[in-house]
Parts: structure tokens; C-alpha cells; sequence
């Protein structure tokens, strides 16, 4: 919405979108670039979902068990032993 | 000194220290093809850098962040010009931080292995293509009077490029190695030790060879011969010096040796490019310096300002997380 809103400006009233284009970046290399992030992005946010189902399905494991006391003050000696 | 000349030096320091930090995890993230032998091994050394690696990779937004808010015209020309090698560097980036995190998320051989190797071509890629980087920038790219690169494949890979990117990359790997001497134990320890002994004379050699290729390619020995000549001097001492400490077992001492002689690199790379920014292989009036690629005096200005600022905070949280974690990692009670 931003992005559309905003043009023909990249910068409102200073810069306009025409204006900054890099010319010597070809069509061929941002769809390259294009391809290579929505492939990564997508194949990731799928991996993402399946741990994600994975984690609900095993569902809430309640400890019976106390937390022993440990001190988490890293200049204690006894902590991360 | 002119602001401008100052964020030269401050964006000198930033790529000097992301080499230093995330040069080792680079160089842990190869050893986990190279050294590891078994999972609990490539485990180990994943924890060795476990907390650190991110915060290593920050120094590398830093330095893009204050060349496009400093240099735009640095910027400009430099991120079009390297658009693809660049690209490849993100993939790398975005594939290796997940991999940390996923690797552990399922037990199946099959899952840890691919992820595992998404973290060795993550740790190599982005080092080699670095190196290609700032070698074929020193070397000279075709730009034109309006400061756009229309480069070529040979401007990117060339006999000088790749031997910077194999240099970069050595110096990482030699650099991972000395830091899993300093946190590992047992058997990985002494193995990272061994094979220290036998990357530290690739790594001499790639530096000679880099440098006498530098005499043919760069102008690195006619611009300022009095500072280029010392450091190059001082860089193998430095490396011969690590022959001895390794001789020696002194772990802390050549690491740090290491992070000097990467200091000393990549500080030579920035000496040979001042007062320019970018080399036009077309004609030195094409060559952008920094004071043509600065922005205004009112943005340095606040920059410096905001930056002075938050400088004390970042290192101070920085070397905290170091000194938290400076327990060797054993084996047990691993998070990756």
C-alpha cells in the first residue's frame, strides 16, 4: 500500500522512481533476484509452518518436576558450570 | 581532518572488525565439513559460536548502513555494480543464520545433514565473494562518467579477484580454526590445532602471492608505498609469528595474532583505496573519491554525533555477551 501510495515518488517531492533506477542492473538480474528471494522466503515460511504444526500437535507438556535453583548471575561462580 | 575523512576511517574499522568477528565464525561454520568428524562434533562447534555469530554479522549491516548514509554515491555505485555477487551474499546469509536454528529441530539424518551443508556453503560463499569484491575494486572497475559500473564477467572473476577471494577466505578458515582451539575441548581441540599448522602456510602463501599480484594489478605500491610496504611487512611477520605460537600451544595468543594479520588485510585494502572510493578501470578521472561521494556536512555531522553516542553501548553489550560465554563448550548441555 506504502509503495503504491507514494508513486511516482521514491522519495516524496525530492525523488522520483524513474530517477532511481540503477541502469546498469539488468532485467535479467532482478528477476534473478526476485525468484531466488520468493523461492528462499516461501520454501522457509513452509518449513516454518510445519515446525510450527508439529509443536501444537505434541501440545502443552506440564513439568511435575521444580526448577532447581540456579543462580543466573554470570559473575557467580556457579553459573553456566 | 574532515568529517568525511573520518567515516572513510570508521567504515575502514567496521569491515575490519566484521572480518575479526565474523571472519571466525566463517571459518567454524568451513570446519564443520573440514574438522568434524561426527554430529556431536558439528554440534560443538556450532555452540562455539552459537551466541556470537549474530551479533558478528551486525558489524557488516553497520558498515553498509554508514556507507549509504556517509558515501551514497559509494553506495550507489558499489551495490548496483556487485547487484548479483551481492544477492548470492544475502542468499548465503538468509540460508546459514536459519540453518543455526533448524539443524536441531527434527532428528532425522537426512535434516540436520542438508541443513548442515546450507551452513558450510553459507560460511565459505560470502567470505570468497568478499574477498572477489574488494580485490577487483582495488583492481579497478569499468566505470563511467556517471558512475555506473557496466562491468563485465572478467571485471568480477579474474586471476586476481579469485586469488583475493581464496586469500579472504583461507584467512577466515585459519582464523575458525584458532577460535575452536580457544573454545572447544578434547579431541576436536587438538585436531583444530593440527590442522591450524597446516592451513596457516596456504594462508602465507595466498597472502605472497596476493600481494606480488597486487604489484602487477594495483597501484597498492605507487600511491603511498610508506604505509602499504610497513604493513604488508608487518602482516607476515604476523603469520610467521602464528607458526611459532601454534609450535608453542598458545591458543589466546594466536588468535589474536590472527585478528591483527586480518586487521593488517583488510586495513591495507582500505590504505590503497584512499582517498578513493571506487577505481574506474576506464580513466582516473572517472575514480570517485570520498569527498565526491560524501553527503552533506549537516548528515556527518549528526551521524558522528548519534554514532560517538551508541558506540560505548554496542561494544559494551558486545564483549558482555563474549565474557558470558567464555566457557569452553564440552559436548554437554548444548542448545544447537
Amino acid at each position: 500500500m506504502t509503495e503504491i501510495g507514494r508513486q511516482p515518488w521514491t522519495v516524496f517531492g525530492l525523488l522520483t522512481t524513474a530517477a532511481s533506477v540503477s541502469p546498469n542492473v539488468s532485467v535479467e538480474e532482478l528477476l534473478f533476484s526476485l525468484i531466488a528471494f520468493t523461492t528462499i522466503y516461501t520454501s522457509l515460511a513452509l518449513v516454518l509452518v510445519y515446525l510450527f504444526m508439529r509443536e501444537i500437535r505434541k501440545g502443552v507438556v506440564y513439568s511435575t518436576q521444580e526448577e532447581p535453583q540456579v543462580s543466573v548471575d554470570p559473575f557467580d561462580k556457579g553459573a553456566y558450570e | 581532518m574532515e568529517l568525511s575523512e573520518l567515516w572513510f576511517i570508521i567504515i575502514a574499522v567496521l569491515f575490519i572488525g566484521f572480518f575479526f568477528l565474523e571472519g571466525f565464525d566463517f571459518g567454524v561454520g568451513m570446519s564443520t565439513r573440514t574438522l568434524a568428524r561426527n554430529d556431536l562434533e558439528r554440534r560443538m562447534l556450532i555452540n562455539s559460536i552459537g551466541p556470537f555469530w549474530d551479533a558478528n554479522e551486525v558489524w557488516l549491516l553497520t558498515a553498509g548502513g554508514a556507507m549509504f548514509a556517509a558515501f551514497p554515491h559509494w553506495y550507489a555505485t558499489m551495490f548496483s555494480g556487485y547487484y548479483v555477487p551481492l544477492v548470492i551474499v544475502l542468499l548465503a546469509l538468509i540460508g546459514r543464520g536459519v540453518s543455526f536454528e533448524f539443524r536441531g529441530k527434527e532428528k532425522a539424518q537426512g535434516w540436520k545433514d542438508s541443513w548442515d551443508w546450507v551452513i558450510f556453503i553459507g560460511s565459505i560463499l560470502p567470505p570468497f565473494l568478499f574477498g572477489v569484491l574488494f580485490t577487483s575494486i582495488l583492481r579497478g572497475m569499468p566505470i563511467n562518467g556517471e558512475m555506473h559500473i557496466y562491468a563485465g564477467f572478467s571485471d568480477y572473476v579474474n586471476v586476481y579477484s579469485v586469488l583475493g577471494g581464496v586469500t579472504v577466505t583461507l584467512l577466515c578458515y585459519l582464523h575458525g580454526l584458532l577460535f575452536v582451539m580457544l573454545k572447544t575441548e578434547g579431541d576436536l581441540r587438538v585436531r583444530a590445532r593440527k590442522q591450524a599448522q597446516k592451513v596457516i602456510y596456504a594462508v602465507l602463501a595466498s597472502l605472497v602471492a596476493f600481494v606480488g599480484l597486487s604489484y602487477v594489478e594495483t597501484d597498492m605500491f605507487v600511491l603511498r608505498p610508506e604505509i602499504t610496504v610497513p604493513l604488508i611487512a608487518l602482516n607476515v611477520v604476523v603469520y610467521v609469528f602464528i607458526i611459532l605460537l601454534l609450535a608453542k600451544n598458545k591458543e589466546g595468543l594466536s588468535f589474536t595474532a590472527s585478528g591483527i594479520g586480518i586487521a593488517l588485510t583488510v586495513g591495507l585494502l582500505f590504505t590503497t583505496l584512499f582517498p578513493r572510493v571506487m577505481i574506474s578501470s576506464i580513466s582516473s578521472a572517472n575514480d570517485i573519491t570520498l569527498y565526491a561521494a560524501a553527503s552533506g556536512d549537516y548528515s556527518l555531522k549528526v551521524m558522528t554525533i548519534v554514532a560517538v553516542t551508541l558506540l560505548p553501548f554496542v561494544l559494551g553489550y558486545q564483549i558482555w555477551s563474549y565474557y558470558v560465554f567464555r566457557k569452553r563448550v564440552n559436548g554437554k548441555d548444548m542448545i544447537y
